[in-house]
């Protein structure tokens, strides 16, 4: 097969992709998403605690998936001064 | 003004009427299921949360695209920056494992081998040449709908598909 028309080939694959059906349990999630709090995530956010959390992230420690987790693993201000939490 | 807020079930036939497409644009430009799921989430949160940044000069779908797009570019971003910090790969570069390939769920076994080398190339992409590759190969929408979830001119979405098909 020549190379233009192979290149053709893959490019046209991306109009075969399927479309997917998202989760059926999606309108439960966002409902949930919007009784959490926005404050405590800005207000954490503004601290620089995601820098923190790509450094613990980086770290191999994966329970930081929450702002309150995230504040009360790393020792409440340590973190903030330090900048750096190695996850312990 | 698309206020939900009072509307519960108004609220609910939205997501349900638009979740689908939101879901497999997401799911094309950040190429992971999980993750795909969260941002779609956090769209449909945004739209109920900040209706008045609709401000109807455009169709309903194309302001809720807009928004995907934003939320996948964001994404993207922290995923790069993040990968950028990890500390595992400054101290042993070599346990670092290379991301999975992406084997999107929509694609029939038949195809999954070009389909595959299409994604891989499509990483390659630029950040806007991706956006305007997924909008019109995988999304079948056209240069005007691209241009408005873009905002950029038409001009500049036929350019950066014409350069997107160069690499």
């Amino acid at each position: 097969m020549d190379k233009e028309k192979w290149i053709e080939e893959i490019l046209q694959s991306a109009k075969a992709v399927q479309p997917v059906p998202s989760n059926a349990f999606m309108i439960t999630r966002i409902e949930a998403k919007l009784q959490q709090p926005v404050v405590l995530n800005k207000i954490t956010a503004a601290m620089g605690i995601c820098f923190c959390r790509n450094i613990a992230g980086a770290a191999g420690n994966e329970h930081i998936h929450t702002s309150q987790s995230r504040t009360t693993k790393s020792g409440g201000c340590t973190a903030i001064d330090t900048g750096i939490w190695l996850g312990q | 003004m698309l206020n939900f807020r009072d509307d519960p079930a108004a609220f609910r036939a939205f997501i349900t009427e638009h979740r689908d497409r939101v879901f497999n644009l997401v799911l094309n430009k950040v190429q992971q299921l999980e993750d795909a799921e969260e941002i779609t989430q956090d769209v449909f949160v945004d739209v109920f949360r900040k209706p008045d940044t609709f401000r109807g000069e455009s169709a309903v779908s194309t302001w809720l695209y807009r928004i995907a797009v934003n939320k996948c570019i964001d994404h993207l971003r922290k995923q790069q920056s993040r990968s950028r910090f990890t500390l595992t790969r400054l101290f042993s570069p070599a346990e670092v494992a290379e991301p999975k390939e992406f084997i999107h769920p929509g694609i029939l076994s038949e195809n999954r081998e070009k389909a595959g080398l299409l994604f891989k190339a499509m990483k390659q992409l630029p950040g806007k040449q991706h956006t305007a590759w997924v909008l019109s190969e995988m999304e079948n929408m056209s240069y005007k709908e691209i241009s408005e979830i873009m905002n950029v001119s038409l001009s500049s979405v036929e350019s950066l598909l014409f350069r997107a098909r160069q690499i």
